[in-house]
């Protein structure tokens, strides 16, 4: 229940390979620049089983490229992310595609595919561990699968929206669903880019509720990227604050204060004046 | 109020020097082309009022032996419309189902790789660039004057239009769901039957029922070079001044379009409703 940052242990230098953990996610010495732009500086971040880990920052702090890194939806110009000790950095193609399906992801956008049902997207986070013939109709999937995913809709309290298209599900129904999908993967990390932001506060807080629930009560490691430092502090474990790209601050939530989240903004509101 | 705004607008940029004579060396360019146009086609005024109101021009001898219609065509002239309709029908759907099949290549966004994106995006223009009209004549070459002629034609020349609509709409596509069912770890042909195809599905089938009219239209057409149908129908009479029949034709072949039209517009309004 705890997350650690690498930085805390005997440091790994920025691009040299991880040393073995027992979190599912291990992030080393991870720097990412677009053109002039550097992003990240070497950030190591480390998430642990069972815990809700929020990171906060100002836009352009690095923590949406971060996540992104993590799983290789962008490539990292140098460091490490090891998914279940499993090096995404050093793989491609296929392999990378296995490996990868230890993480599920919950972006701003909504990602389901809106023609088809809350059932049918649930359903589909088993799509990496499905043979192709199987795979190639929605009535063609798996009875296992298709109970998983039903335990998935039960598990977010959406059962009964099962048969609903995903396009006409509220934003908050369409995360919930988003993180069923995640009980269908079998996932072991759940990563969330900003999932909240486009929702209203009662559904933004039942959202984040049930992600720290899922962390707590199943076990899975959840890292946020979030907008909303009160709603971090509520349901998180942990804090982690990124400022310029690098890591500004990392404690358990209840230790933030208020002074050290105001100031990974200050140079946001500075230019904004 | 207002003027008082407008008297603290900053001064409106000059357009520079470069860019006024550029607009006019374009609209000279222009002019030039309209001209060189005009005597190149042998575009005349007088002979323009010849064919319409000469002893042998279009008022005075063509539209009076025009009518009345010739009935006794009418049947025949419905079941040529109806060949041309399948024709159009047929090269639609084949030319959706390769164009389906070559999408995974096609969009850039989805592509297994520059190489093949760029190569079938060539093979595509190559298609697209030949005229349906030119493709017949090279299969009525090789496989002889029938309407199966024209339905090549028109659905290799459809891959090559439809190809290129529905890569750009895959190009243009909300990738958010195909990235969460990449990271999910489903594979390339996974993710295209359950993100990539329900996400612009109802695109393709209104771009292939928008070209079912365009199909049709071009089936007429073809069908006066010996590709089938209405027409070939057409063409048959005007040879041997059967303008009567032509009226028949014309009729039908107007009601037809008509059809098709409503038909496409509903059935894309009703998809576009789901």
């Amino acid at each position: 229940m705890t997350a650690k940052l690498a930085s805390e242990q005997p440091s790994a230098a920025a691009g040299s390979r991880p040393r073995g953990s027992d979190a599912p996610l291990v992030i080393s010495g991870m720097r990412k620049s677009f053109g002039p732009n550097e992003v990240l500086k070497g950030v190591d971040l480390e998430l642990r089983a069972g815990e809700l880990l929020t990171v906060l920052g100002a836009n352009g702090s690095g923590k949406s490229t971060l996540l992104r890194c993590a799983i290789r939806l962008t490539d990292p110009d140098a460091g490490h992310a090891l998914l279940q000790g499993k090096d995404l950095t050093a793989l491609s193609g296929g392999e990378l595609r296995r490996a990868r399906r230890e993480a599920a992801v919950i972006f701003q956008r909504v990602a389901l595919v809106a023609g088809r049902s809350a059932f049918d997207n649930v359903c589909h986070g088993a799509l990496g561990r499905m043979g192709l013939a199987e795979s190639l109709h929605s009535r063609t999937f798996p009875a296992e699968v298709k109970e998983l995913a039903a335990c998935g809709l039960e598990r977010v309290g959406l059962l009964d929206k099962a048969w609903q298209r995903a396009g006409t599900l509220s934003g908050g129904q369409a995360q919930r669903v988003a993180v069923a999908r995640a009980y269908t993967q079998r996932a072991s990390v759940i990563l969330a880019d900003e999932p909240v932001s486009a929702l209203d506060p009662r559904a933004a807080e039942e959202v984040l509720a049930l992600l720290a629930d899922v962390a707590h009560e199943d076990g899975l490691g959840v890292l946020t990227v979030l907008h909303q430092p009160d709603l971090a502090v509520r349901h998180s474990d942990r804090i982690v604050g990124m400022r310029s790209g690098e890591v500004a601050f990392d404690r358990p939530a209840r230790d933030t204060s208020s002074a050290e989240i105001a100031a990974l903004y200050e140079d946001e509101q500075g230019d904004a004046n | 109020m207002s003027s008082t705004a407008a008297s603290l607008l900053p001064p409106k940029p000059a357009v520079s020097r470069r860019r006024r004579w550029g607009w006019r060396l374009a609209l000279l360019v222009l002019v030039g082309v309209l001209v060189f146009s005009w005597f190149d086609t042998g575009a005349s005024i007088p002979a323009l009022i010849n064919g319409l109101f000469a002893k042998n021009g279009l008022f005075s001898w063509a539209i009076p032996s025009s009518v009345p219609p010739a009935g006794g065509v009418l049947w025949q002239s419905v079941k040529a419309a109806v060949t041309t309709l399948a024709i159009a029908a047929l090269s639609i759907v084949l030319g959706g189902v390769l164009s389906l099949l070559v999408l995974p290549l096609s969009a850039r966004n989805i592509a297994p790789g520059r190489l093949v994106y760029e190569l079938t995006r060539l093979i595509l223009a190559v298609l697209r660039s030949i005229p349906e009209l030119i493709m017949l004549l090279m299969f009525n070459v090789v496989m002889g004057f029938s309407p199966f002629s024209s339905v090549l034609a028109l659905t290799l020349h459809g891959l090559g239009v439809k190809g290129k609509l529905f890569a750009e709409a895959v190009e243009e596509m909300d990738m958010t769901p195909v990235d969460a069912l990449h990271v999910a770890g489903a594979g390339r042909i996974q993710t295209f039957l359950h993100a990539v195809l329900p996400g612009v599905r109802s695109t393709l089938t209104g771009l292939t029922l928008y070209r079912l009219d365009s199909n049709f239209r071009s089936a007429v057409t073809l069908g006066a070079v010996g590709g089938g149908g209405i027409g070939q129908l057409i063409d048959s009479s005007l040879q041997t001044y059967q303008f009567k029949q032509v009226t028949t034709y014309i009729i039908v072949l107007v009601v037809a379009v008509m059809l098709i039209e409503r038909l496409s517009t509903i059935l894309r309004r009703q998809l576009g409703q789901r």
